[in-house]
């Protein structure tokens, strides 16, 4: 699981999509998303996921096969989704219809993943107005994960080498007693982390330096024949 | 490892022994774009009270001490961190914990919401677990309804002075298994089956993930207990900042 919190954000540092405005990308992702709930038809799905994945390859630079591997994490879920589904409802048509719902909604859901940092997706919820606090603590527990996990990481290879996940039983154990004591370290680090931010001035809220990026002509016009090729297709195959 | 501890992990390794594995399953989250648009609308307008009371906690929270806040952040990137390890499991297969009766055990029903959406926005950028679109729906059963029941199942025990530590076992089993009562509650109205609504096709649901969530919650119970034993040893003070046991010192 460690690698994938690396993957998707390290997708979006790396995408040439990175530098087009994440406001802009924020909606269009949506607008595509509600879409392909509203319009709840197979063909627009399945074209909404063939059109996001060419997108990803050609201007996000994904490879086919990772982004392959990427739509496999929902996949998974999906799989054992529709499964259920299908024992319950016992309806193929229904399992295929949702699943292809899905998979688009994810696909246009991975354009802004991959293509936005989380910074520039706090920045969007900023400009929507979301309070203050509620971005601040965003960033900053966005933040903690990261070392968190670095943390873990080192508790867990300490464990491991002393045989703490030999069976089961040990097993449990060290992950209640690396759990508890990630907690404790956690809660130091908060402690430094703050008093680190008050001797930089902090007083409730935190600034950030805001590049403001235009959106060029022709980007608003893939949005616009984008949008328009979605309901084509609606309106051709339902 | 003392006694108690030992009776533990052996009343966690017995269902986990009784199925032979402990099988594939994760956290109940609802894909982006497995409910209806209706759904989405409804569930998440249905989160807005208690997020607005979880925010007004917080609020009066860092007014009172500014220092919370990256308390809180910590917490929120701990129940983040918790629930997407893998639980140790007799075949490798892979299963998460929810982490919602420890937060409210520790942070209390409301702060948990607030922090509890949040995570769930970081599982579905970071880690395209859930979705946007069914946020609303993801917040109620895991940010909401779980923490909520979790909350109030440890503060009767409490007052039936039962042993604490059964108390939070009790808690955050019961909590994980409401999360999953309530997720399958979601896919029923979703999905209702044609002969009998949505209530047949909800106990449908819960059947088909009973296997899966039974044996899930156990171990979560034992793995909070766990952990909690572990923060009294080492991080007394820590605790006492989130608020957890204060009732006992004073």
């Amino acid at each position: 699981m460690h690698k994938h919190t690396h993957y998707l954000e390290g997708y979006a540092l790396a995408s040439p999509l990175r530098h087009w405005d994440p406001s802009f990308k924020a909606a269009f992702s949506m607008t595509v998303l509600i879409l392909c709930l509203w319009f709840d038809s197979i063909p627009v799905s399945i074209w909404i996921i063939l059109s996001m994945a060419v997108i990803a390859a050609i201007w996000g630079r994904v490879k086919p096969a990772e982004y392959l591997q990427l739509l496999g994490i929902p996949l998974f879920f999906l799989v054992f989704g529709g499964i259920a589904l299908w024992f319950v409802t016992g309806e193929t048509e229904t399992v295929l219809h949702v699943t292809l719902r899905s998979l688009g909604a994810v696909s246009a859901f991975y354009f802004l993943v991959l293509s936005t940092p989380v910074s520039g997706i706090v920045a969007v919820l900023n400009r929507c107005h979301i309070p203050g606090l509620i971005t601040g603590l965003m960033y900053l527990l966005y933040r903690y994960i990261f070392i968190l996990l670095r943390v873990w990481q080192d508790m867990h290879m300490a464990a491991r080498s002393r045989l703490g996940y030999v069976d089961y039983k040990t097993s449990l154990h060290t992950f209640g007693a690396v759990g508890g004591n990630l907690l404790a370290a956690s809660m130091k680090r908060a402690d430094q982390c703050y008093t680190a931010m008050e001797s930089r001035c902090f007083a409730g809220e935190i600034r950030f330096l805001e590049e403001h990026k235009k959106c060029s002509l022709w980007q608003w016009a893939f949005g616009v024949v984008y949008l328009a090729g979605v309901a084509a297709v609606r309106r051709l195959w339902g | 490892m003392n006694q108690k501890e030992r009776r533990l992990i052996y009343i966690a390794a017995l269902p986990a022994a009784l199925l032979g594995i402990v099988p594939k399953a994760h956290a109940m989250h609802i894909m982006e774009g497995y409910l209806p648009a209706g759904d989405c609308i409804a569930w998440g307008v249905l989160c807005i009270p208690f997020l607005l009371a979880g925010f007004l906690t917080i609020r009066r929270r860092l007014q009172e001490d500014g220092r919370s806040i990256t308390l809180l952040a910590m917490s929120g990137a701990f129940i983040f961190v918790i629930s997407s390890l893998k639980i140790p499991s007799v075949t490798g297969s892979c299963s998460h914990m929810t982490g919602t009766g420890l937060g409210a055990i520790l942070l209390g029903p409301l702060s948990v919401s607030i922090l509890g959406m949040i995570v769930l926005i970081f599982q579905a950028i970071l880690l395209a677990h859930g979705g946007l679109t069914s946020l609303g729906a993801n917040i109620f059963s895991m940010a909401v309804a779980g923490p909520v029941f979790a909350w109030l199942v440890y503060g009767l025990c409490k007052k039936c002075r039962m042993n604490k530590r059964f108390a939070i076992f009790l808690a955050a089993a019961l909590g994980d298994l409401l999360t999953y009562c309530v997720t399958s509650v979601q896919l029923g109205l979703a999905f209702p089956s044609q002969e009998g609504g949505a209530a047949l096709s909800a106990l449908k649901f819960l059947g088909v993930f009973a296997p899966a969530q039974l044996p899930l919650a156990v171990v979560e119970g034992i793995l909070t207990v766990l952990m909690v034993i572990g923060l009294e040893t080492y991080a007394r003070p820590e605790l006492n900042a989130l608020g957890y046991g204060k009732e006992e010192q004073s």
